[in-house]
């Protein structure tokens, strides 16, 4: 990823009509050489001298430069001295130059920083004490480095104070410490696409807000807190809680969506502390969406820690063997025989225990293993026999790529926030164009609406009308369907897939070819990847069977009305959410902080989560509740550690235990699969209008039902009821949810 | 093809594919897949025909009866003939086991 | 060093007579204007501005000077336009119109605003009274310092303030780049120039009754001349043909 050099043009972009870079041509890919300190480093032609001096293995000290956004060039801190150049030079915003020499580490590049150094730190209050960012504060830590070591400050009258500005409840504004780098104010431009964030005033008086009281009402609004490079920015939830030194970083996968954010799980003890995120250029680059960031106080709060036992309409505590032994005498007990045995797999069910509970169920004779959403009862539209069916085939990074996409029945801004940042980097970069057929929602890109309803999509592939964006499609030259998991979930799902597979097929040329699959599915819960992997799911006669034993495995979606009130229902989860409701007995499993198991996200790539804290109480792993449980019922399992449980999954599916890559099916496959789907035999698509799956974004999964800072954030974003804190309250507005 | 898609028998619960997007090895399974897919699934709308591939597996076919007892053989080198025989083969056997 | 401590004490607040301890010592200094918005009664977004028919066409104007996909580079002629519809001043209400009307996200339009101290956030009064204090008008004529308190006197008022009869504001400005003409204030869009005390009064009142006085010199001089008389350029400009080589005649 390289930063545009100031001279291509860049975005010209407002609201409204369409009008999109001045130039889209990319940087040209000559390589050019130059001497960076006496070594030599060829760099492609365009990139800054920055990243020239990084490749030569010099480190550059900066503060408003960042690799994924625009160039600002305004801290001065990334000065260094280039040959026959009377000044020094922003090493950001020049572009590297062949040929020439630069060196970054003489007297006058020392004393220029310690000049920057100086300047940023006359008008910086005396915080440190009792500043969020210190321990891993960029001011702390380049001046350390790069300042020097006394001070000439002498100003009778004092230091700049600034208001601080209420931008909502996860953000704690601190503006005296803001060094006016702008990284927050490109963030929230170009990435997060809420352009409300600006630099109002000018010289000393320059401040960062949003002019208005407003809040940032962004799913990626935590992010300018891990750019902000000093404490202005800081985590409200996490304020004042801990320092990172005390922190052990655990690497994991986030599961609140289906895109597999690799994040960085903070914690302290047996607490989480605070979730941050990991660079993975493919799936989540350097972000994580609110929701990943801040659920964590939900793992604290409704924890099911012991095994319970409903005795008439009370929960009573009991033993691991009594629970276990309640379940054997309850299946008996209700006779279930074959599909009768039903189980139901829930968002964030892991992939060990979803193989565990299908063996089980399978040995026990049963084929009726169904999902939480609805039709889940009945085999997916999509099917799980040729993964390129129910996978983002396209890839999460190749999205960039795209010149049309066509939205179906999805708010993406919403089911994978990460995934939107994509399509923005994509309309801003290469004036991609955006059809959405379903509801509208708020989006950060230009998209033109082209319908509501399946019918509508139908009449789009055959007759698309000349239309902006109909026209584009037809001239694309990558163009993307993305149907969203919504669709599947309706009595149309089969029809707009069929319509989609047709269109698909007609233009194979320009949807499948080697570097280009232009089908995808975009699915919204972590589980359901892998539970297609898998062949969770029931056959075509399950549905009509009336279950005696239900097995809810993290399952909290599902429709109260499928069970019947004579069934036995067991639960195993680690929250007391519906699932536990209706639960004859309820076994606490372990939340995706304290596993560690395989998570597959949307593309079919298998990631691995790791355990950060242990799990709370008497809650154990998921698939070892299963396999002990499978030793009472008389069928135990023939695996006994987590890496014969992997030998099994790789027999099922070895793209299940092949993390960290996507395997991608072959093209003819995939049109296998699409013929399939073009083929099925289904009713004409009606007119019902799509709805949005997701009401509010930030209650989507127990976890987030069950946090505080969820709850704030959907009174304030959802509702639009943000009372703004009066500053001088401390304690209530600040650090209020730990 | 079609033999084989009628005489699959009903506790079959499910036939499993690997095989590798690429190499020589699994072009006779590709093949095989890509001709009778459509016929299997016709005849036996219930049987659940998964087709996994990743990158340098051995392709090899899994077989999944009730209660969960599996069956499994090779398809490594051979044909689409040969592995539509091996694949008759391993649905009708009377014993179970790793062929 | 007893400069220091006294220029030191000069600044330090009276508090310490009123037997208070404060943390600081060292006095506060404040910005010129406030860089956020506050909410009022009289300014806030809720109080509607849309641009009058003939503005509308002027600004279709303004706009086609531009690339058409860069109606954004309209925005500070925009909102000069609205200022003046607005009576003098851009509230809230002007600068969400103007981002509407250029398609822009407001807060660009925002940044615009408050960077440039010509676009006033507050309300001015009728009669604009910006007056120059910088070096050249303190030492040109009677020195600008008098004229301040001149109007300060007359008016009551101090910089920054309006008349309670909301008929004049006055702020000091810096250099307007009529030094020759020193002292003077631009009141609205005019320049009044070579002012001295008596002049100044009589300007303030002729306002304050509603008339319009004649912009320019207040002595009667013609823009920057020589009062008593030009002393060099006395004769008619030379015009074409004049005083050349033959072949030009």
């Amino acid at each position: 990823m390289f930063a545009r050099s100031r001279f291509v043009a860049r975005r010209a972009i407002k609201f409204g009509s369409g009008s999109r870079t001045l130039s889209t041509t990319l940087p040209r890919r000559a390589d050019i050489t130059l001497t960076v300190d006496g070594k030599e480093v060829t760099v492609p032609q365009g990139t800054a001298l920055i990243q020239a001096c990084e490749a030569a293995g010099a480190t550059v000290p900066r503060f408003c430069y960042h690799d994924r956004l625009a160039i600002a060039g305004n801290c001065r801190m990334c000065l260094v001295e280039v040959e026959r150049s009377p000044k020094p030079v922003a090493s950001c915003a020049m572009p590297a130059m062949p040929g020439s020499k630069v060196f970054t580490n003489t007297p006058l590049v020392h004393k220029a920083r310690e000049g920057v150094m100086e300047f940023l730190l006359a008008n910086h209050p005396l915080d440190c004490a009792i500043c969020d960012q210190g321990g891993e504060c960029d001011l702390q830590d380049q001046s350390m480095r790069y300042g020097s070591d006394r001070t000439r400050f002498h100003e009778i009258t004092g230091k700049r104070a600034v208001e601080n500005k209420d931008l909502g409840p996860i953000v704690k504004t601190s503006m005296n410490r803001c060094i006016q780098c702008t990284r927050c104010v490109r963030f929230a431009n170009d990435v997060a696409g809420v352009e409300d964030l600006g630099t109002t005033g000018r010289g000393n008086d320059l401040q960062i807000g949003m002019y208005v009281e407003k809040v940032m009402d962004s799913e990626m609004s935590g992010n300018i807190i891990d750019l902000c490079p000093v404490g202005a920015l800081t985590s409200k939830p996490y304020a004042f809680q801990a320092r990172p030194w005390e922190l052990k970083k655990t690497e994991s996968i986030d599961v609140l969506d289906a895109v597999g954010s690799n994040i960085r799980i903070d914690s302290r003890g047996v607490q989480v502390m605070r979730i941050q995120p990991k660079i993975n250029d493919e799936v989540n680059e350097e972000w994580i969406n609110d929701k990943t960031r801040y659920a964590y106080d939900g793992l604290k709060y409704q924890r099911l820690t012991t095994p319970l036992v409903r005795e008439g309409d009370r929960f009573v505590p009991a033993t691991w063997e009594h629970a276990l032994e309640t379940i054997r005498h309850g299946l008996i007990n209700s006779g279930a025989k074959g599909d009768e045995i039903k189980a139901v797999a829930g968002h964030l069910a892991d992939t060990e225990s979803l193989t565990t509970l299908k063996d089980l169920f399978n040995k026990l004779g049963s084929e009726n293993l169904t999902l939480d959403q609805p039709f889940g009862d009945s085999p997916p539209a999509t099917g799980v026999d040729l993964r390129s069916n129910y996978l983002f085939n396209t890839g999460i990074e190749n999205i960039e790529e795209a010149d049309a996409v066509l939205l179906i029945g999805t708010n993406p801004r919403h089911e994978a926030a990460i995934i939107n940042t994509r399509f923005r980097k994509s309309f801003l970069r290469r004036g991609a164009n955006f059809g959405l057929i379903g509801e509208t929602f708020p989006s950060t890109f230009e998209l033109e609406h082209l319908g509501q309803s399946a019918k509508d999509a139908e009449t789009f592939f055959s007759k698309p009308g000349n239309g902006t964006f109909a026209k584009i499609w037809k001239e694309a030259k990558k163009p993307l369907i993305i149907v969203g998991s919504a669709v599947m979930e309706t009595k149309d799902g089969a029809a707009v897939l069929k319509a989609v597979s047709k269109h698909v097929l007609a233009n194979q040329a320009r949807f499948l070819n080697q570097e280009w699959n232009g089908f995808s599915i975009l699915q919204r819960a972590a589980s359901r990847a892998a539970a297609y992997d898998l062949g969770f799911t029931p056959s075509t006669t399950s549905s009509s069977v009336k279950p005696k034993f239900i097995y809810l495995l993290n399952a909290d979606e599902f429709d109260p009305t499928t069970i019947p009130s004579s069934s036995f229902v067991v639960y195993q989860g680690h929250h007391g959410d519906l699932g536990a409701q209706y639960a004859d007995v309820c076994l606490p499993g372990s939340a995706y902080t304290e596993k560690s198991t395989t998570w597959i996200n949307t593309e079919g790539r298998a990631q691995l989560g790791r355990t950060a804290v242990p799990p709370p109480g008497a809650s154990r792993e998921d698939w070892k509740i299963l396999r002990a449980l499978s030793e009472v019922l008389n069928q135990p399992l023939p695996y006994d550690d987590v890496l014969a449980l992997r030998d099994r999954m790789w027999d099922i599916s070895p793209t299940l235990v092949r993390y960290d890559s996507r395997e991608i099916p072959s093209v003819e496959l995939t049109k296998l699969g699409l013929q399939v789907l073009s083929e099925n035999k289904t009713s004409q698509a009606s007119g019902e209008k799509f709805k949005k799956p997701i009401e509010d974004f930030y209650r989507t999964d127990p976890i987030s039902r069950a946090s505080v800072t969820m709850a704030a954030c959907s009174k304030a974003f959802t509702k639009g009821d943000y009372v703004p804190a009066d500053v001088d309250e401390g304690a209530t507005a600040q650090a209020s949810y730990a | 093809m079609t033999t084989l898609a009628r005489s699959i028998p009903r506790t079959v619960k499910e036939i499993r594919f690997h095989l590798c997007q690429t190499s020589p090895a699994s072009r006779g399974v590709r093949q095989f897949i890509l001709s009778s897919y459509s016929g299997i699934k016709a005849s036996n709308p219930d049987l659940k025909f998964l087709v996994r591939e990743a990158a340098g597996v051995e392709p090899k076919a899994f077989v999944r009866w009730e209660r969960g007892v599996e069956s499994s053989t090779g398809l490594s080198g051979l044909n689409e003939k040969d592995v539509a025989s091996a694949l008759n083969q391993l649905v009708n056997q009377q014993t179970v086991g790793k062929a | 060093m007893s400069l220091a401590r006294s220029a030191l004490s000069a600044i330090q607040r009276p508090l310490y007579g009123a037997g208070r301890r404060t943390f600081t010592s060292s006095s506060s200094r404040r910005s010129e204007s406030l860089f956020v918005h506050r909410d009022t009664d009289y300014n806030n977004p809720s109080i509607p501005f849309t641009f009058t028919p003939d503005n509308l066409k002027r600004a279709k104007e303004i706009i086609s000077r531009y690339p058409p996909q860069y109606k954004k580079a309209a925005v500070m002629p925009i909102l000069d336009l609205g200022q003046r519809q607005n009576k003098g001043w851009t509230s809230i209400s002007v600068m969400n119109a103007v981002a509407e009307l250029l398609e822009m996200p407001r807060m660009r339009v925002y940044e615009v605003a408050t960077f440039y101290t010509m676009y006033n956030r507050e309300p001015v009064a009728e009669n604009f009274l910006q007056l120059c204090t910088t070096t050249p008008c303190q030492l040109g004529g009677c020195g600008s310092s008098k004229i301040l308190h001149t109007i300060q006197d007359h008016l009551k008022i101090s910089p920054g303030q309006t008349t309670k009869d909301g008929k004049f504001t006055l702020i000091e400005v810096e250099c307007l780049g009529a030094c020759s003409n020193a002292p003077m204030m631009q009141i609205g869009d005019d320049f009044y120039e070579d002012l001295t005390p008596e002049t100044t009064i009589k300007l303030l009142d002729a306002l304050a009754t509603g008339e319009k006085p004649k912009p320019g010199p207040q002595t009667g001089r013609k823009t920057s001349e020589n009062a008593a008389g030009l002393t060099a350029l006395t004769s008619k400009p030379l015009g074409p043909g004049e005083m050349c080589v033959p072949e030009f005649a």
